[in-house]
């Protein structure tokens, strides 16, 4: 069965059904909120608050086919709301970030100073366009903007990450 | 694609998943259900309002369990701790706790939020605060509206009309009995770290027709001590035993209270010819709210 028949089965109440898309899908959701946070236990917190909301509302959602962008768009509110409500308490300095863990690849460490050059909703924008291959169309629901929006939002970011802009992608 | 994006994006896929992700991922799903059931009883207790009276006691443990009021005052829960359970009540009664030695109800204080009380019993084990609250049991009854836990700060309630110890004859048992003014809405959360057992009372409407007397099939009263402890052990075969205090200030056994007299007879017999209890029994006759009285055995 594909994602959008699962889907309209979960939003019909089928648990079973919500299940399966969440095994779906869970590991993308870790993904996106580490890259916010940087450490295992706020990305697990964010990866539960997101399929909980979930759960309690996808009976809202009215076409199945837009599960994974209704999904990412609720994932990336979780990780926001998380990072507002951690800001109000403890501020954390830079050496502190992530070091509750293993020593992440040093890729992976590329990729977040990379990253952090750039603001949330930057951030936002880059990831789900190229590490997760969404259209741009889907970005723009997700973030509530326009798509015009996304594109200089996109058009910036990379200027930032100083990426070869030059035959990547029409932006048009 | 550009390298330094494709490095990027191969980074990214490279973050590691932790082992805890699906345990995680099932805990909120879970999460969703009890909430899908919660605002499903919600429906059905509107619903099923008022069908019959034979139903009342269990719409009432439901409307409790669901009380929209309660909705909203979960958000501040007076607890310390983290929530361990909402008890679900089944025909009045509940418990949870995991069962440990040497225990106390070391203090209990209670908290006002609008018209809402919360009682907050608090656990030690010897004289160091408790983690995890040890074994307990609610039970709520009516005639008179009653939980069985307990005392003077109690008191200071304007809900509660009395609040006492029951004697018991096995040590590890704590037990308290609180009878309430009012009828009343409640619920029950546990939590640890530490161990605390918060009660939340706020006052109902009850319908008058549903304050009708009933008949309560009881022993005679006796001053607080081994005899009631032991009067308390012959009647445990009674499905709704319960001690309770009279007016005179006395203690006596409730084997379980019923609609009419005739039923209320019925079980009297009962108990002395099939189950064998020796122990002088009563019928007696209870107003809604009203506080028993003291019977004397010949």
């Amino acid at each position: 069965m594909n994602q959008t028949e699962l889907a309209q089965r979960a939003i019909s109440g089928d648990e079973d059904s919500f299940t399966l898309l969440i095994q779906e899908n869970r590991e993308k959701i870790y993904r996106m909120a580490f890259t916010y946070v940087r450490n295992k236990e706020d990305s697990l917190e964010i990866v539960q608050e997101t399929v909980y909301r979930a759960f309690i509302s996808v009976h809202k959602l009215k076409q199945p086919q837009y599960f994974q962008t209704w999904l990412t768009k609720i994932a990336v509110n979780c990780a926001l709301d998380h990072i507002r409500k951690a800001k109000k308490v403890v501020y954390m300095d830079k050496e502190h970030e992530g070091s509750y863990e293993q020593k992440p690849r040093e890729d992976v460490i590329d990729l977040h100073d990379a990253l952090g050059q750039l603001d949330e909703k930057s951030r936002t924008v880059i990831m789900l366009r190229y590490f997760e291959d969404m259209p741009i169309k889907d970005i723009a629901d997700v973030l509530d903007i326009p798509l015009s929006s996304v594109k200089s939002i996109i058009y910036r970011g990379l200027e930032k990450l100083k990426v070869n802009i030059g035959e990547r992608e029409s932006l048009g | 694609m550009d390298k330094k994006l494709d490095d990027y994006k191969q980074a990214y896929h490279d973050i590691e998943i932790p082992e805890e992700l699906a345990a995680v991922t099932e805990q909120a799903i879970e999460r969703g259900k009890l909430h899908r059931k919660r605002a499903k009883a919600r429906t059905s207790w509107v619903k099923h309002a008022g069908v019959s009276a034979a139903a009342v006691f269990v719409l009432f443990t439901v409307s409790v369990n669901t009380m929209p009021a309660f909705a909203s005052a979960l958000e501040n829960v007076p607890g310390l701790g983290k929530l361990v359970k909402i008890l679900q009540f089944n025909k009045g009664s509940a418990g949870g706790g995991t069962p440990q030695d040497a225990v106390d109800v070391s203090f209990i204080t209670v908290q006002k939020q609008g018209d809402q009380e919360s009682i907050i019993l608090n656990f030690t084990q010897d004289n160091e605060v408790q983690q995890n609250a040890s074994s307990f049991h609610v039970s709520f009854t009516e005639y008179p509206n009653s939980a069985v836990k307990d005392f003077e700060t109690l008191k200071q309630s304007p809900y509660i009309e009395d609040a006492y110890e029951i004697i018991s004859l096995d040590d590890s048992l704590v037990r308290f009995h609180v009878t309430f003014k009012e009828a009343i809405a409640y619920e029950v959360k546990e939590y640890k770290e530490p161990a605390q057992v918060v009660i939340t009372i706020s006052p109902v409407e009850v319908s008058p027709e549903k304050q009708q007397p009933v008949y309560a099939v009881r022993t005679a009263s006796v001053p607080y001590g081994e005899t009631l402890g032991a009067m308390e052990e012959s009647l445990l075969v009674a499905d709704n035993m319960r001690v309770l205090k009279d007016k005179q200030g006395g203690y006596f056994v409730e084997a379980g209270y019923y609609r009419t007299e005739a039923e209320a007879q019925e079980k009297m017999k009962q108990l002395k010819h099939e189950f064998g209890v020796v122990e002088p029994l009563f019928v007696e006759k209870r107003e809604y709210l009203e506080v028993p009285g003291g019977i004397v055995a010949r």
